[in-house]
């Protein structure tokens, strides 16, 4: 059994072979290799006890990311370099993080406790940490006050005391060369991933795995193989000139976070209430477009922006515009034998403005969703107007008719009423477990007079 | 005295092991069940051929193979491990895979055929009411004249309150473990709350004897009262294993598993009636609660009566009838939750009072303190429905204290301000009591037990019956060992909870986990004191009852520097052939055990409610 590929686990480089399972999540592996400090609350990736630090090498200097163990496919960990709880102290020193949650009682039951390690000491190394660096973690136990008071104990260490703390093999360069395994493909470049897929059909695309991981973690076989996109440099770049953006479809929620500025509020203001920060550093826009779920929180934006989402596949690239692409239920105009490269779109001046409703503030799927766009004369007159809406409809879904009869008048008290039941009028909402659909139809509308009273 | 969780560094580490950690045996086998696709049916055929010749499977564990009886049930034998011939909840497990790995385990359970008649669900109280499907009999309380007192009421009003259930969610699911010792001992690891029963339960459903099984809890991943009869199944599950293939086994469910095939908090419906006077003072209250049992009685008729008796909440109820049913659904069997019953008692007494005070247009907190159970320990309006006075009542000093400290009334009035002018957004204020009842409402369970070894270097082994899943208790336990022998808290070591050391042990629940078993180890260790003092009188020159334990010594109270170190101490007592290992019992002194007085003891809390 010959070792096709390594990758490298608090600093020692292990061997991957035939004998191992590509579609095997980092959780199981570890826990067959017996580091069972990282824990399974879920499978999921909701609770965040399965938390790892991943190790990304940017130039001369590594940064930190935290991951959810339990959705990572070992296909997408072969030449990547990890850190587990266990490698955080020393044999006579435990790392501040840790030091600080035994001093502030961070823990109970101990479960959660080495996944908040994880994420806070991610935090505490790339000067992050903030409630949104814990989002995803959950303590069963209800811990969360002595775990903050530990996270404030930490955030007082001078950011230039920090990185003695880091575990010395960080600082190693793996020189690691990706390799695919035999069903799991990692092309380099998109003409690859397209030869890949031609020559394999039925594979199928992986890039974050935070969705298809949810279902090879339960044990669902999903595909006979998988070609991952998440390591094309090309889908890993944004441009922007003036209005102009062009994001690719690798690019993470956080990279989206970091890079889209202030600029973009109809998708930044969406990113803190779309996933947990684990979810945010794998999840990718191209994965949100292409598993297409009416509740892709995304989705309402890129119709409202009037984007255009570019595929590629053997016969060459195409545009398909946004409002043209989801078909029905997760059916796309997007062909098998495509992947979704970027999107791109020119933002039209007006008002922009995301609104999510979920019971779990973040890493929860939505009630409903929605993104709206308003740009009206200087006499309140409305010239451009955009409703999209997720999770009240088959398909994330444009509000056209309530546009149209806004479009040229003033949102007046009168007029408002009158789209709200117009609104009503345009969307058939289904009552599942999440909601009714009388509270969906109920916040279809409210949450356009929540947009036109926040003017 | 504040020491950090005794295993706070194995939890920010990742070293403190839970049961699924445990080095797996050479040969422990992987389970997965074979899950009935109906809530309600009849098993007509189960053919597991295919399954037994699938790659890695070593049995198929279905009722037939169960050697003693296929029982789990805690409280009523309604319970079968497996089903013979009916279906009583989606998802039911009708036989469980065992195979070198789960993933097999998993492979091979698709391929066991079974076959159904569907047959019709009851899967709410509504429908259980209207198909009458109901366990045991209907539960009352009453006091006073409650049907006259309500006709006699200046006002009356009803209503009713649909309480939802909630899954525990412990961020460790269910796992247990099994092996033969080498000589003929069953070993189960299980994250359970009850080692003693899952012991028992164990040893009924392979028809051995207690003595042969022993069952160990090392600390779980939360508790919540999900584990503490819900383990023993899986337990049986994995130990039937073992006696079958002689293999060790291992089962640790999955999230959707565990969600599916374990009850949960029980919802309940509550119908209530309530008539009082201008003041808002309740004259009567006729109070119906169903709580939905699901499949099986399991704790449901003790959770069921501490909802009834928590009805009243903080209020006193001078005419009252509370009746309680048991609602037979086909769902998974709802179990022990944090409150076990008392919340959704309570919820409905606060849902009553809120009524009224809306009725009268007066302030929810004025009610409610109108209604408090006040005055000396013997004063009629001090006794709740169930025959029990309110030791102790500081209720009314407490309540004016915390409106004082809060400044109630002003933010209540800032509350409104706001509200006049905000059109969208509203706020709200509200305090509220809480009175809740510690301790089991069964007599018998109000007693614990704890063994210590004192070894010749002066470290101490400590047991004691209770489990360990957050809430600190091992910490606790170490805290009363510590100062009872005078002993730095590096000088023990808590043992892993085992049936082997302290024997007919009560869940760890009912809020009582630390009082019952600090007592008891309290006991043992001042069966040692009682055996080390003559030792150290005659050491020191002095009385025995002079003598203190404190700072690593035993030393005489009054002249602290005439004293002997705990150790030298130790090997004195030891060549002089004292015993240093000693068990400690505890029974709780006041509990009577009828069912008119259900809690040995009580305490009254107050708790604002901001929002």
């Amino acid at each position: 059994m010959d070792a096709y590929s390594t990758f490298c686990l608090n600093g020692t480089t292990h061997p991957f072979s035939d004998r191992d399972d590509p579609r095997e999540s980092l959780l199981r592996w570890l826990k067959r290799h017996r580091l069972t400090g990282t824990k399974e609350g879920c499978g999921d990736g909701d609770c965040g006890a399965c938390t790892v630090a991943e190790v990304l090498r940017e130039g001369d200097s590594n940064r930190l990311r935290a991951v959810n163990s339990c959705l990572l496919p070992m296909g997408q960990v072969l030449g990547r370099s990890f850190v587990t709880v266990e490698a955080l102290a020393t044999k006579d020193e435990v790392h501040p993080v840790q030091r600080a949650m035994v001093r502030c009682a961070g823990s109970q039951c101990g479960y959660c406790t080495p996944g908040f390690v994880m994420s806070l000491f991610v935090g505490f190394h790339e000067d992050t940490l903030g409630d949104h660096c814990i989002d995803g973690n959950l303590c069963r136990c209800t811990g969360y006050t002595t775990i903050r008071q530990a996270m404030a104990e930490v955030a007082a260490v001078p950011t230039s005391e920090r990185p003695r703390a880091l575990p010395r093999f960080i600082d190693q360069d793996p020189g690691f060369t990706p390799r695919s395994a035999p069903t799991f493909l990692t092309p380099a470049t998109v003409a690859e991933a397209i030869a890949n897929k031609t020559a394999h059909p039925d594979y199928v695309w992986i890039t974050g795995a935070t969705d298809t991981g949810v279902a090879l973690s339960r044990g669902q076989p999903v595909a006979p193989g998988f070609i991952a996109l998440d390591r094309i440099d090309e889908l890993q770049q944004v441009h922007r000139r003036e209005s102009s953006w062009r994001i690719g479809a690798g690019v993470t929620l956080s990279q989206l976070e970091d890079q889209l500025g202030d600029d973009l509020p109809i998708i930044t203001e969406v990113l803190p209430w779309f996933a947990a920060r684990q979810v945010k550093n794998r999840a990718t826009l191209g994965g949100n477009i292409g598993s297409a779920s009416p509740i892709g929180d995304l989705l309402p934006c890129l119709l409202a922006l009037d984007a255009v989402i570019e595929l590629a596949g053997p016969n060459g690239r195409r545009p398909v515009a946004a409002a043209d692409y989801f078909l029905d239920y997760r059916r796309t105009a997007r062909h098998n034998d495509e992947l979704v490269t970027a999107v791109t779109f020119d933002v039209s001046p007006g008002r922009q403005a995301f609104y999510k409703v979920a019971k779990r503030q973040t890493d929860d799927i939505s009630i409903v969703a929605a993104a709206f766009l308003v740009d009206t004369d200087s006499t309140g007159v409305i010239r451009f107007v955009r409703l999209a809406y997720g999770g009240v409809a088959a398909i994330p879904k444009r509000a056209r008719d309530t546009e149209a009869f806004l479009l040229g008048r003033t949102l007046d008290p009168g007029t408002v009423d009158e789209a709200v039941s117009k609104l009503a009028s345009e969307f058939a909402p289904l009552s599942d477990h999440r909601a009714s659909k009388e509270y969906r139809m109920a916040l279809i509308g409210n949450l356009f007079r929540q947009f036109v009273e926040a003017a | 005295m504040s020491i950090v969780h005794e295993s706070a560094l194995g939890h920010v580490t990742g070293q403190a092991r839970y049961t699924d950690e445990l080095p797996d045996a050479p040969g422990t086998l992987g389970a997965w069940p074979v899950q009935a696709p109906h809530a309600h049916a009849r098993l007509l055929k189960l053919d597991a051929t295919k399954a037994r010749a699938a790659a890695g499977v070593v049995c198929v564990l279905t009722a037939a193979e169960i050697p003693g009886r296929n029982q789990t049930g805690p409280i009523v034998a309604d319970e079968p491990l497996l089903p013979v011939d009916e279906i009583l909840y989606y998802g039911q497990a009708v036989a469980w895979v065992l195979a070198e790995t789960e993933h097999q385990a998993r492979a091979a359970a698709a391929l066991v055929i079974a076959e159904y008649e569907t047959l019709p669900a009851c899967l709410t109280i509504a429908a259980a009411e209207a198909a009458d499907s109901f366990h045991l009999k209907p539960s009352l309380i009453e006091r006073g004249d409650p049907t006259t007192a309500m006709a006699a009421a200046p006002h009356r009003l009803a209503g009713t309150l649909d309480i939802g259930g909630q899954d525990h969610f412990y961020l460790e699911t269910h796992c247990s473990r099994t092996e033969w010792d080498g000589d003929g001992q069953l070993v189960i690891h299980s994250s359970t709350q009850h080692p003693s029963e899952t012991q028992h339960i164990v040893a009924q459903v392979l028809g051995l004897s207690s003595h042969q099984v022993t069952c160990k809890c090392l600390r779980m991943g939360g508790g919540f009262g999900g584990k503490e009869t819900q383990a023993n199944a899986f337990a049986a599950i994995c130990a039937l294993g073992t006696l079958l293939t002689g293999r060790p086994v291992k089962l640790k469910l999955h999230r959707t598993l565990d969600m599916q095939l374990t009850g949960k908090r029980h919802p309940f419906l509550a119908r209530w009636q309530a008539g009082f006077d201008a003041d808002g003072k309740i004259h009567a209250a006729d109070i119906e609660l169903i709580a939905d049992a699901g499949w099986s009685v399991d704790l449901s008729p003790p959770v069921l009566m501490r909802a009834m008796v928590h009805v009243d909440n903080a209020y006193f109820l001078p005419n009252v009838r509370v009746r309680g049913r048991m609602a037979k659904t086909h769902l998974p069997s709802n179990t022990a939750f944090r409150g076990f019953g008392g919340p959704q008692g309570m919820i409905v007494g606060e849902e009553m009072v809120a009524a009224i005070a809306t009725r009268l247009g007066l302030p929810p907190e004025l009610v409610r303190e109108r209604n408090f159970y006040r005055g000396a320990n013997d004063a009629p309006e001090n006794q709740t429905h169930y025959g029990q006075a309110v030791i102790d009542n500081h209720l009314p000093d407490l309540w004016s204290q915390l409106k004082a400290n809060s400044s109630f009334d002003e933010r209540r009035q800032a509350v409104s301000a706001f509200n006049a002018q905000s059109r969208r957004r509203k706020r709200g204020i509200a305090i509220t009591p809480v009175k809740f009842g510690i301790s089991f409402n069964k007599t018998i369970y109000n007693q614990a037990g704890a063994l210590i070894h004192i070894y010749h270097d002066g470290s101490v082994q400590l047991n004691h019956g209770g489990t360990e899943m957050g809430q600190g208790l091992h910490s606790k336990m170490l805290v009363v060992a510590s100062r009872c022998l005078g002993l730095p808290i590096s000088r023990f070591r808590v043992m892993t909870t085992s049936t082997d050391k302290v024997p007919n042990t009560s869940a760890t629940a009912a809020s009582s986990g630390s009082d019952l078993n600090g007592q008891a180890v309290a006991d043992a260790c001042n069966t040692l004191i009682a055996r080390l003092k003559p030792i150290a009188a005659a050491a020191l020159n002095c009385e025995a009852s002079s003598l203190e334990f404190a700072d690593t010594c035993c030393r005489v109270a009054d002249d602290p520097g005439r004293a002997i170190p705990f150790t030298e101490l130790v090997h004195r007592a030891y060549d002089a052939r004292i015993s240093l290992s000693a068990t400690g019992y505890y029974r709780t002194p006041k509990s009577t055990g009828t069912r008119s007085r259900c809690m040995a003891d009580r305490s009254i809390t107050s708790r604002m409610a901001l929002r």
